[in-house]
């Protein structure tokens, strides 16, 4: 195709030639859509639309976050560090767990018939269970509350992990293998050259889908049991009619959700040069 | 059938695709284009066929300007660009389905005039390269455009069906005598097809050259061993292969 | 090939996965001998306690209140975010609009809106359907919008150039080209779905969830092994129907020539 036409100008090229709005700036329309959203949240507190009479305005809300952010209790009488150092140490230990366990687990069954064949299906039987399902199995089996809350984030991320890199291993062309081996290589270079770099891929987006189940996991399991961490204040400040507090930790919560999606992406570009696009 | 279509002053967005081409093409003409890789002749199709607005400078079509694609201008991919979730003979009916008249038959018609009769019912992936650029441009045919725009569309085709579709293309061509605006890497497909031939140079597009072929017709394929034939082809080539030098050194 | 054979091919098709489930049985019952997983129970307890609450009316209302509580949600995200993904994935002005809210949203777990939903909207029900909204909506809405993005250009000018107007490319091209990417965003919705609802029901008790804690709470420990089973083979199969509806609808993706 021609030289220089790109994606963008393809888009309102061919799409939108009838579309004759005045350009904007993209930046002042977004900018718009936040202020809309914290508008509408500002208006529905001040009406009490609902129950929202009950929750706090979005200045209330910013007031109370830089607060707790300088060091004022949060709940029970922890800073929010604390709170937000417990969810995260689960949720790294959890989803470490999980990534180095299921990484071979899906390459094994990805790769090899006879574990796909007799080992992957007692995987798959478990898998549908939700995650917070498994909390108050995990609490009768495990010796602690902390144990049951990381049994519950692991398993949470496990299967993505697996099940993805499992589908990356199946789409290696035969070829490539091929190719390796008559340039002399051995089985252990063909894991090494081939399987694991073509699968790499996979595996980062099994990891991404995988921070985001951890995180639903962390937060239901935390508010199903005690101990300091985000999700468990957020639900004691809810049963004490504290939304200031409640408001702040989803906020948090999804900061984090947010930062370590995008930090796993990050990580897996870097991972991945060959894979970015090429700008001639 | 009075199509005529002139461009003046067109050129691309940003990097400048094309630049200030002045091209008058007469109703019912066969204008093969032809130029290296990126020499813009693909964003003049397009233009032409309204997908992308030029910046500066008009197309019009029997005196009027163009605005926007039409059905008076219809186009045939490079890459198969049959709708893959229809059917073949749902394809051919589209355009007709659209504007609500639907022909019985027409569609067999069209099917039996291409050769592929027998695969109405069949989807797209079904079938086999050749007979996918003919459903394509059946598809074309069925909604009776003055001007057909084509875009290397036999480029991906093995040598052996490429021939038959040129001569198929021709035959079309001269039942109806449409417009026909072609573009190609090909230079011996060029001129074995086309009235005139547009020779076009790179980054940014102009045309350079126009050669008018002035072999006889009814073609057939075995114009191409004739010596008036070798003789244009050799004009062709040097004018492209002077461009290309051109364009390997400014890149390096 | 004779019936004989044909029989004997699925037979030894299906001893490989009935090998390993038993496998992971016997897993399962020699940790529990060992006394290395606490209280939990082995799967005879589990076998026995099923027989007796399969027909028990309490655990079929249970059942029926977490469909009631999945279903509606989960259809009024497909029908708002499919739409509203194809808005945003064409215009690129409804795009900047639009996009940059739900982007802000996503990142939050359903589940952690829980508190504040329980507390702005009637009833705890109503609560617990707009957590299970949420977590089909995003991938819905996600996958819809990657859907139409990705769709190759030259199909929309394919039409375009046989006569097509603006609503008829995206009658025509733009919602069949989407639907496998549409697709897969309805089936992984119904799990998320899924998920969400389940870890609500927990929380604020209702439906299966609250089977499920209840019977933590009153040490019925086979029970609670039970109800998750039953958990994890609903979820399974809504996704499963979801699945093989739209497989249905795309035969077209099938065929190869």
């Amino acid at each position: 195709m021609s030289i220089a036409d790109s994606v963008e100008d393809k888009l309102t090229s061919a799409r939108s030639t009838v579309d004759t709005i005045p350009p904007v700036p993209r930046w002042v329309l977004k900018g718009l859509s936040i202020g809309l959203f914290i508008a509408t949240w500002w208006i529905l507190v001040e009406i009490g639309f609902l129950g929202f009479d009950l929750l706090r305005t979005p200045l209330e809300t910013a007031v109370s976050l830089f607060s707790f952010i300088a060091g004022e209790t949060m709940g029970q009488g922890d800073s929010i560090y604390v709170h937000a150092y417990h969810t995260l140490y689960r949720v790294v230990l959890g989803l470490g767990l999980a990534v180095v366990t299921a990484i071979p687990l899906g390459l094994a069954c990805g790769w090899s018939d006879w574990w796909r064949s007799y080992v992957y299906p007692a995987f798959e039987l478990l898998r549908p269970i939700p995650p917070v399902a498994w909390v108050p199995i995990a609490l009768i089996a495990l010796a602690s509350e902390f144990l049951g809350i990381i049994w519950v984030v692991f398993i949470g991320a496990f299967f993505p992990i697996m099940i993805n890199t499992m589908e990356g291993v199946a789409e290696i062309d035969a070829e490539y293998a091929q190719a390796v081996k008559s340039l002399g290589g051995g089985n252990w270079d063909l894991y090494r050259h081939v399987v694991i770099p073509h699968t790499l891929p996979s595996m980062i987006t099994g990891t991404t889908i995988g921070v985001g189940i951890a995180w639903i996991a962390v937060v239901a399991a935390e508010m199903l049991s005690g101990g300091p961490g985000l999700g468990y204040v957020t639900f004691q400040s809810y049963r004490l009619m504290d939304t200031g507090v409640v408001i702040v930790g989803i906020i948090v919560l999804g900061t984090f959700g947010a930062a370590s999606s995008s930090l796993v992406m990050r990580v897996g570009d870097y991972l991945t040069p060959w894979t970015n696009e090429v700008r001639e | 059938m009075q199509s005529l279509t002139k461009i003046y002053d067109p050129e691309g967005e940003h990097v400048t695709a094309i630049d200030e081409i002045e091209l008058g093409i007469e109703a019912g003409e066969f204008v093969s284009l032809v130029g290296p890789s990126g020499c813009g002749k693909s964003t003049l199709l397009n233009c032409i066929a309204g997908f992308i607005e030029p910046t500066h400078g008009q197309i019009y079509v029997d005196g009027n300007p163009i605005d926007g694609p039409g059905a008076d201008r219809g186009v045939v991919f490079q890459e198969n660009r049959l709708l893959p979730w229809k059917t073949v003979r749902q394809n051919i009916n589209l355009g007709p389905q659209m504007r609500g008249e639907i022909e019985d038959g027409r569609a067999e018609e069209l099917l039996s005039k291409m050769g592929i009769e027998g695969t109405g019912d069949q989807y797209p992936t079904e079938l086999s390269g050749g007979m996918q650029q003919r459903a394509e441009i059946a598809r074309l045919l069925a909604n009776d455009p003055e001007i057909m725009l084509m875009d290397e569309p036999f480029s991906a085709l093995d040598a052996l069906t490429k021939e038959i579709m040129q001569e198929l293309l021709l035959d079309i061509w001269e039942e109806d005598n449409r417009t026909v605006v072609f573009i190609t890497h090909d230079v011996e497909e060029a001129i074995f097809l086309a009235d005139r031939v547009l020779i076009m140079t790179a980054g940014p597009g102009r045309i350079k050259e126009a050669i008018d072929v002035d072999l006889e017709r009814p073609r057939d394929l075995d114009v191409t061993t004739t010596p008036r034939f070798n003789e244009l082809k050799e004009q062709a080539l040097s004018a492209i292969v002077e461009e290309a030098r051109a364009a390997m050194e400014s890149e390096q | 090939m004779s019936v004989g054979q044909v029989r004997d091919i699925d037979i030894v098709k299906l001893i490989k996965p009935v090998a390993s489930i038993t496998g992971l049985v016997v897993v399962w019952y020699a940790l529990v001998e060992a006394g290395l997983v606490g209280e939990l129970p082995g799967p005879v307890p589990v076998v026995v306690a099923a027989i007796e609450l399969v027909p028990n009316p309490e655990v079929h209302a249970s059942i029926i209140a977490s469909f009631r509580h999945i279903y509606v949600p989960y259809v009024l995200a497909a029908v708002l975010g499919v739409p509203l993904g194809i808005a945003i994935g064409w215009n690129q002005t409804f795009n900047d609009l639009v996009f940059p809210s739900l982007e802000v949203l996503r990142p939050v777990p359903p589940i952690a809106w829980l508190p504040i939903v329980i507390l702005v909207l009637p009833t705890t029900v109503q609560g617990i359907m707009f957590i299970t909204f949420l977590g089909a909506f995003f991938p819905i809405i996600l996958n819809t919008v990657a859907g139409v993005r990705s769709i190759d250009e030259d199909y929309i000018r394919a039409v375009q150039c046989l006569g097509g107007s603006r609503s008829q490319v995206i009658r025509e091209v733009v919602v069949p080209a989407a639907l496998p990417s549409i697709h897969t965003g309805l089936i992984v919705g119904m799990g998320l779905a899924w998920i969400n609802l389940v870890a609500a029901e927990m929380i604020a008790s209702e439906g299966l969830g609250r089977f499920v804690w209840v019977s933590y709470t009153s040490s019925s420990f086979p029970n609670i092994l039970f109800s998750v089973l039953v958990i994890g083979a609903l979820g399974y199969a809504s996704s499963e129907v979801v699945r093989w509806l739209g497989n249905q609808k795309l035969q077209w993706t099938n065929r190869s020539g």
